[in-house]
């Protein structure tokens, strides 16, 4: 069974149909990138995923179960986690406050738990504690962990939101435009460490992004997007070739 | 300088009570931005339920405290959940003048129930009086000292160093990240209503206690003070409500001892209009200019 199965995804705001019948099938392990030009609706399949739009059409199966139409909340606890094209952190909370927050599905004590200080929320908080300091080691925050969020440096904030969309424990990783604003080096970095991270945490990823040397060396399939219908899907080299992606990005002229 | 010190009692007192009520606001408006007028309603709710619990029920003290902070706990949610939610996605003047109707129909239904007529309260707390170096503190002072301390270490605990208090932070920052995080919104910003609603029953019985005296409009002028102890302090910073439900009770029991007792409810409104010119966001408040 594959893990998520979208089926004639169809988002319409008013009159105006911003994803039109969107088909995917993601396995496990796999990594795929959604491309297209400005506008062509990628974004919204993410948000449609997420939950934070209800679908005007089509069905999201995630393991099997129909997602789409559930809580945000609900869908996060189900193993689908996201980062933003615009860094969305909790800007004015510390690098490990923002960490421990996304822990929030896995934590069980109630409130008299934690007034009263019985072992149970001493134990998880200590194991919170301790996974989200592996978490803040692994992507080399660890040093910054007592700061406000908005207070470090461009590149480290993209990577906390990595850091905080891995805490939610997620099967399904969605990642918005992961190198906007890098440069050449900062983007290679970023590709390792995207691969490495799925190792590590046994993810499939699903990934926006306009980088395209950064699309063509991590993923093994792409599906592009123009004015919300799926123009074409195929490996990278396909994909590089194929007239109606290039005239979609570069206009009719080009060819 | 007795006479300074003894004012000084007395204002702390009577503004750990505007301190206790003002957190309520103050953590409602930092979540959903809304000021809950019916706030003050509920707080003499929690007094109502404070008598019976000792009159009726023949309660002591402690566990009438916690019956009337449960109650109005609850009371606290079921209104967030009838009256705030469906509206949670229209205008903030919308909500506003909600809270404002519900204030009127607590305490209309109040008065429906109990009467206009006051009570006194009943006695649990034989009152027993200390001088200390010619200062006059009195056991009930004591307690409402000791018990508005305690709540809000409790408070600054919860909010600070447990998952629900985070996710309270979480919530009040950017609700819709805090969604995709798993947090279940409308669960924290009903426990909000919950936890701000059972430290204003809690002032409610301290005041009961305190001064004797209950009636169904008994939540008005304080719920004003304490809304205007908010926005002293800053509307949304919890230390701020603490902050400035001190300032005002120190500045009324000051003014009534050095002008007339008529003045008493004139300086709180005297203090928001001064802190509205000279300081918007407060004394804890960051300063943020407006975007045009």
């Amino acid at each position: 069974m594959s893990l998520l199965e979208i089926r004639d995804l169809t988002m319409q705001f008013g009159g105006l149909t911003a994803v039109d019948r969107f088909n995917l099938t993601l396995n496990e392990g796999d990594i795929v990138g959604l491309i297209g030009p400005n506008g062509a609706g990628k974004t919204t399949v993410f948000n449609c995923l997420t939950g934070m739009y209800a679908p005007t059409g089509g069905e999201i199966l995630l393991s099997g179960h129909r997602i789409d139409g559930l809580h945000p909340y609900e869908i996060t606890r189900l193993g689908m986690a996201r980062t933003f094209q615009n860094i969305r952190l909790f800007k004015q909370l510390t690098v490990y406050d923002n960490i421990r927050i996304a822990f929030h599905n896995q934590s069980k004590y109630n409130l008299a738990t934690a007034v009263f200080r019985l072992p149970q929320f001493a134990k998880e908080e200590r194991e919170i504690l301790e996974k989200t300091e592996e978490l803040l080691e692994i992507f080399g925050l660890y040093e910054h962990r007592n700061e406000i969020a908005s207070s470090l440096p461009y590149g480290e904030q993209r990577q906390l939101e990595i850091a905080r969309a891995l805490a939610t424990n997620p099967q399904i990783l969605l990642l918005d435009e992961p190198a906007a604003g890098m440069n050449p080096q900062e983007t290679e970095e970023l590709t390792s460490l995207i691969r490495w991270v799925k190792e590590r945490f046994d993810l499939t990823i699903f990934l926006i992004e306009h980088d395209m040397r950064l699309v063509m060396r991590l993923c093994e399939r792409l599906v592009v997007l123009d004015y919300g219908i799926t123009i074409a899907e195929g490996t990278p080299e396909e994909i590089q070739n194929n007239p109606q992606v290039i005239e979609a990005y570069l206009g009719e002229e080009a060819l | 300088m007795q006479e300074v010190v003894q004012q000084l009692v007395n204002g702390i007192s009577l503004g750990s009570i505007y301190g206790l009520i003002a957190l309520g606001y103050t953590m409602v408006y930092g979540i959903i931005r809304l000021i809950n007028f019916a706030h003050g309603d509920i707080y003499m709710i929690g007094a109502f339920v404070g008598y019976f619990a000792i009159r009726t029920f023949h309660l002591s003290f402690l566990p009438a405290l916690l019956a009337a902070m449960a109650v109005s706990a609850v009371l606290g949610m079921v209104i967030e959940r009838l009256a705030y939610r469906p509206l949670r996605n229209s205008t903030r003047i919308a909500a506003l003048i909600t809270a404002i109707g519900v204030s009127f129909l607590i305490q209309n239904t109040a008065l429906l129930a109990w009467t206009p007529d006051p009570r006194s309260y009943p006695d649990v707390f034989p009152l027993r009086t200390y001088e200390i170096g010619g200062v006059y503190v009195d056991n009930r002072q004591i307690a409402i000292l000791g018990v508005a301390l305690v709540l809000m270490v409790v408070l600054h605990y919860i909010v600070n160093y447990t998952q629900i208090g985070r996710a309270m932070r979480a919530v009040s920052q950017d609700a819709d990240t805090a969604r995709l995080m798993g947090i279940d919104v409308d669960r924290v910003i009903s426990f909000t209503f919950a936890l701000g609603s059972a430290l204003a029953a809690a002032a409610g019985v301290l005041v009961g206690i305190y001064y004797n005296r209950i009636d169904p409009t008994m939540g008005t002028m304080p719920g004003l003070k304490a809304f205007v102890a908010a926005v002293l302090g800053g509307i949304g910073v919890i230390p701020g409500a603490m902050l400035g439900g001190l300032v005002m009770g120190i500045a009324e029991v000051a003014v009534v001892a050095l002008t007339e007792s008529t003045w008493k409810d004139a300086v709180a409104f005297a203090i928001l209009i001064v802190i509205l010119l000279v300081r918007p966001a407060g004394l804890l408040g960051r300063q943020v200019r407006e975007k045009v």
